[in-house]
């Protein structure tokens, strides 16, 4: 046989079974390192620089692993589903956390959380403790909320002198700041299809009295409110927003805030320490941060979670319990954490850093989740997406002089009609319907 | 006179176009080098090409988050993949190309389907699959993972190359007492070298930018550069300065070995020759 | 023989997973129910996914697409190609550079080309704008997010068209060029009448592996427009990922996979039979 193939060949099995067997020795690792699943953020950089406090107290060390949030659900799904387990702290997204409970994936945190009081759950924001933490189908506890990302206002202050209150006082504002000629918008939206739509479009929704679901969960997403909320929603988009803003993602709007070519921009609260932060913004020390129009806010939140299969549970929750603490909080907010314990919010030494430290508690507690943890949450909000970009189209003709303004309503309305239909059918397979079941505060009656 | 002016005119309205053709194509490129040395402020920002150059998004790349491991383990993967692509895929090539059996063009086509169906719903069985063997991250899993995914192009264009081959040298060396094998081996292989680079370089680069089976296939003791690049894609944004860092550097070898390969892409004088007989 | 290594690792790998994936498209399975056993339900997901139109518009989005960056990027590449078969100084280095695009993770091409195409701060829009001052914005209506799309694919994928069709010029026969030199024909006559016959097999194998890799893509439209505006850029390919890895619902996933399969396969046989086989009779 020919040398130049088989030489070669027998060289690379030789190398990777040589690769694999050393490599395989050197993954076992000693008893006392836990493995962490996180998204790569700044808000990991924060902790990464308090680990050693934590190292130093229990001789754990603790390895984190960076991810993106864009992938991190595909590789969850092999963590849950190995046979052996690879992470023993996971961080899990607000949509995800019923899901994830009722596949049996998480270990519940009820015993674990009444060994360590100092902890004190009652400590948590309602509505944050409500869309991470209690899971209200079993009443078990799953996650512990790690941050929160409420929707706030940011607008520059040397434009607009009050934040607007509602979505019309907004729309009103950003056309009148909004001069193509000058490459200057009112505001930078991200219309993006996805989770980014929903984001920016449920405040509109719920600015105007709509809600995704009714207190008993069946789909309301297509009131007359929410076509309305849809509707100038799309104005603001066409109107007021730089070209192209409904692919916009977050990315994209921030470079166009952070550059001065706009006056506003619906985003995450915290995001106000990047705006005004010079070296991430041109514009720093020009912004400033306000509940959205309308009062409620979209509210989500990362949570921390003990995967079912984790190879060292002992030491995870000797972890759990250090990094959830109000201790621990508190020394992550100086940093620039967004915090999720109201004694943080209101801690004087937080404050005296952070001036809009209330402004930011006034928004977290006035939010609503962009879905309730439900089984499908992940799906439901690219339902929402995908009906959400639809009726942007809709608004877009009508900009065009296309279809009047009743035709452009009456289209949102059949979107949203097929949105409820198919959340309705979603809800039904995953067995929501068959017994009365109702959606706790805050976002259900009481 | 008239036709020369036209000549020149059509040639160098030719080499315009393609002149435009490489600056376009090259200036993503460009701009992926000038970013990886932006400060974080004007990173996002690409038509800004006055700057303060940093090294930051080096240092983030060598010290914070490494990407010595990763890069390893993909040249590592993707030349074992290329490698094992070319010694199962060639063989078959020949087989289907130059040997007459019942339903041939059928197995050639029925092995071109496993190339027609979305990766996507195969991974969660063959990551079961590899979970049963205990072969979850390890290089054996996601080697073979990759290789199979190649095999049907591989077969597919070595065939094409292989046809080529005028088939008179073949039968001159068999009554000269070779066997199938050594006409393969000898004959053939040196014939289609250029197919073979050219396969391989792809075989490689292949597995050098596959993600989902990376991503599932692999954990802590083999790392792809893939997934490691695509952890800078966060909730807040892209962490641009890093990622372009990254690729910049990992390009580096990459090229390299493709610009070594390359010289091998060349005609292959022998086939000429021996046809002209 | 030869044959045996490469059919043992597709039979041995390769088709489990299939089957796998052909049982489970009869059943009712999540695959967030870890102790419910699976419910067979014979045909519901087939007839499912053939009355869903998003499906079938996805099937239009999907060829749309991969027929537009399929021709693009073969024109780029053979061109490229072309070119780059001549013998000049630096040859190697120009043919080295181009292959970069496809050494770039996928993911990372998405993501850097909305950087490029950002409307207001983008590379290629200033670039517009300082030549003719129009504001263009790629992402605004649906024909243009597709447009877009197909200009990052295909910028992507040229140097998969160059490398196949540059190896497929480099082992060509060389006399019926010399003869056509002593008959003084011109390049383009060359070109038209030796070339292009001679590189006909080769072309079509290369357009028809393209054209199923793109039919694959989702990469790209997950970093770039996840599928929007509405509907206008969402692919069969990036329908069946979201189904099956973000919703987790493996049955319908797979119930898509196969009908789109089926589909490809279809297409495949007429390309196979006719274009290709009539490529290769000349």
């Amino acid at each position: 046989m020919n040398t130049k193939v088989v030489v070669p060949t027998v060289v690379a099995i030789i190398v990777i079974v040589a690769a694999v067997l050393l490599l395989t020795r050197g993954g076992e690792q000693a008893p006392t390192t836990i493995r962490l699943y996180m998204e790569d953020m700044v808000e990991t950089a924060y902790l990464e620089k308090l680990l050693p406090e934590f190292e130093q107290q229990t001789g754990i060390k603790v390895v984190i692993e960076k991810a993106s949030y864009e992938v991190m659900r595909e590789k969850l799904i092999s963590v849950f589903k190995s046979s052996e387990g690879y992470y023993d702290v996971i961080i899990v997204d607000n949509p995800w956390v019923a899901e994830f409970a009722e596949a049996g994936w998480l270990v519940p945190l009820d015993d674990f959380l009444a060994e360590n009081p100092q902890l004190n759950v009652d400590d948590y924001l309602t509505s944050l403790w409500w869309t991470v933490g209690k899971y209200w189908k079993d009443g078990k506890v799953y996650m512990l909320p790690w941050y929160n990302y409420a929707l706030a206002l940011m607008y520059r202050t040397d434009l607009v002198n009050t934040p607007p209150r509602d979505w019309a006082e907004f729309y009103s504002l950003a056309k009148q700041l909004t001069d193509p000629q000058k490459d200057f918008y009112g505001v930078a939206a991200q219309a993006r299809r996805g989770y980014k739509v929903v984001e920016e479009g449920l405040n509109y929704v719920y600015g105007f009295g709509g809600r995704v679901f009714d207190a008993s969960l069946r789909p309301v997403i297509n009131s007359s409110q929410a076509v309305e909320a849809l509707f100038l929603y799309g104005r603001v988009v066409f109107e007021t927003a730089p070209p192209g803003a409904i692919n916009w993602e977050f990315d994209e709007a921030f470079q166009a805030a952070q550059s001065g070519k706009a006056a506003m921009m619906i985003t995450y609260n915290w995001m106000i320490g990047a705006l005004n932060n010079p070296e991430q913004s041109q514009t720093a020390g020009k912004w400033m941060v306000a509940p959205v129009p309308g009062g409620y806010a979209v509210l989500g939140a990362w949570g921390w979670a003990i995967p079912h299969n984790a190879p060292n549970k002992e030491a995870a929750f000797k972890f759990l319990a250090w990094v959830a603490s109000p201790e621990t909080e508190k020394k992550l907010a100086l940093m620039g954490h967004a915090p999720v314990r109201k004694s943080t919010f209101l801690d004087p030494e937080v404050n005296q850093k952070y001036p809009y430290m209330k402004t930011l508690l006034e928004v977290v507690d006035n939010s609503l989740p962009i879905v309730p943890p439900v089984t499908v949450g992940e799906q439901i909000v690219h339902i929402l997406g995908q009906y959400f970009s639809e009726s942007l189209l809709h608004v877009k003709d009508f900009e065009e002089g296309k279809i009047s303004e009743a035709e452009a309503k009456a289209l949102i309305k059949q979107e949203l009609d097929k949105a409820a239909q198919e959340i309705y059918e979603l809800m039904k397979t995953e067995g929501y319907y068959e017994q009365q079941v109702q959606l706790p505060p805050p976002w259900g009656p009481g | 006179m008239s036709m020369d002016v036209k000549r020149i005119f059509i040639s160098s309205l030719v080499y315009l176009v393609i002149a435009l053709l490489l600056m376009s194509i090259m200036l993503p490129i460009v701009w992926i080098v000038v970013t990886s040395f932006k400060p974080e402020s004007v990173a996002k920002i690409p038509s800004v090409w006055v700057f303060e150059p940093t090294l930051d998004n080096y240092r983030y790349i060598a010290s914070i988050k490494p990407i010595w491991k990763p890069l390893a383990d993909t040249l590592l993967v993707a030349t074992s993949v290329a490698i094992l692509s070319l010694a199962f895929g060639t063989p078959a090539a020949y087989a289907l190309a130059r040997y007459e059996f019942r339903g041939r063009d059928d197995l050639a086509f029925w092995i071109l389907t496993f190339w027609m169906s979305p990766p996507v719903v195969f991974v969660i069985p063959l990551f079961l699959m590899f979970d049963r063997m205990g072969l979850l991250d390890t290089y054996i899993a996601i080697v073979l993972a990759h290789t199979l995914g190649n095999l049907p192009f591989v077969i597919w264009l070595m065939r094409e190359y292989i046809r080529d081959v005028p088939r008179e040298v073949e039968e001159a060396a068999l009554i000269d007492g070779y066997s199938d094998a050594q006409v393969f081996a000898r004959i053939t292989l040196p014939l289609i070298k250029p197919g073979l680079v050219a396969v391989g370089i792809l075989a490689f680069i292949f597995s050098w930018i596959e993600f989902l089976f990376a991503l599932v296939l692999t954990t802590f003791n083999v790392r792809l550069l893939t997934v490691e690049v695509s952890s800078y894609w966060t909730i807040a944004g892209v962490i641009l300065g890093p990622m372009t860092a990254a690729i910049t550097i990992s390009i580096i070898p990459a090229t390299l070995f493709a610009f070594i390969l390359q010289k091998h892409i060349v005609r292959g004088l022998t086939l000429g020759a021996v046809k002209g007989e | 023989m030869f044959l045996l290594p490469s059919l043992a690792l597709l039979v041995g790998i390769g088709l489990a997973p299939f089957f796998y994936v052909l049982i489970l498209s009869f059943h009712r399975y999540r695959l967030t129910w870890s102790d419910r056993p699976w419910e067979f339900v014979g045909l519901d997901n087939y007839r499912y996914v053939m009355n869903w139109e998003r499906f079938w518009d996805a099937a239009w989005n999907t060829i749309v697409f991969a027929v537009g960056t399929t021709l693009l990027s073969f024109a780029v590449g053979f061109a490229l190609a072309l070119f780059l078969s001549q013998r000049f100084r630096g040859r190697g280095i120009l043919r080295a550079l181009v292959i970069i695009p496809l050494l770039i993770p996928p993911v990372s091409v998405g993501l850097m080309w909305r950087f490029i195409l950002h409307p207001l701060l983008g590379l290629v829009p200033w670039i517009i704008k300082s030549v003719t001052g129009v504001t263009v914005s790629f992402f605004e209506t649906p024909a243009m997010a597709m447009f877009s799309l197909i200009l990052i694919d295909a910028w992507e994928w040229f140097p998969f068209m160059f490398l196949v069709l540059l190896a497929g010029l480099e082992s060509l026969p060389r006399e019926p060029y010399e003869a056509a030199y002593v008959d003084g024909a011109n390049r383009y006559q060359i070109f038209r009448h030796i070339t292009l016959p001679l590189m006909r097999p080769v072309i079509a194998v290369a357009v028809l592996l393209k054209f199923l890799i793109s039919l694959k893509v989702y990469d790209i439209i997950y970093t770039v427009t996840t599928g929007g505006p509405g509907t206008a850029t969402e692919t069969l390919s990036y329908l069946i990922y979201r189904q099956t890895f973000a919703y987790f619902w493996v049955d319908r996933g797979s119930a898509m996979a196969l009908v789109y399969e089926y589909l490809i396969i279809l297409f495949a046989v007429l390309f196979v039979k006719y274009a290709l086989v009539k490529a290769r009779a000349g």
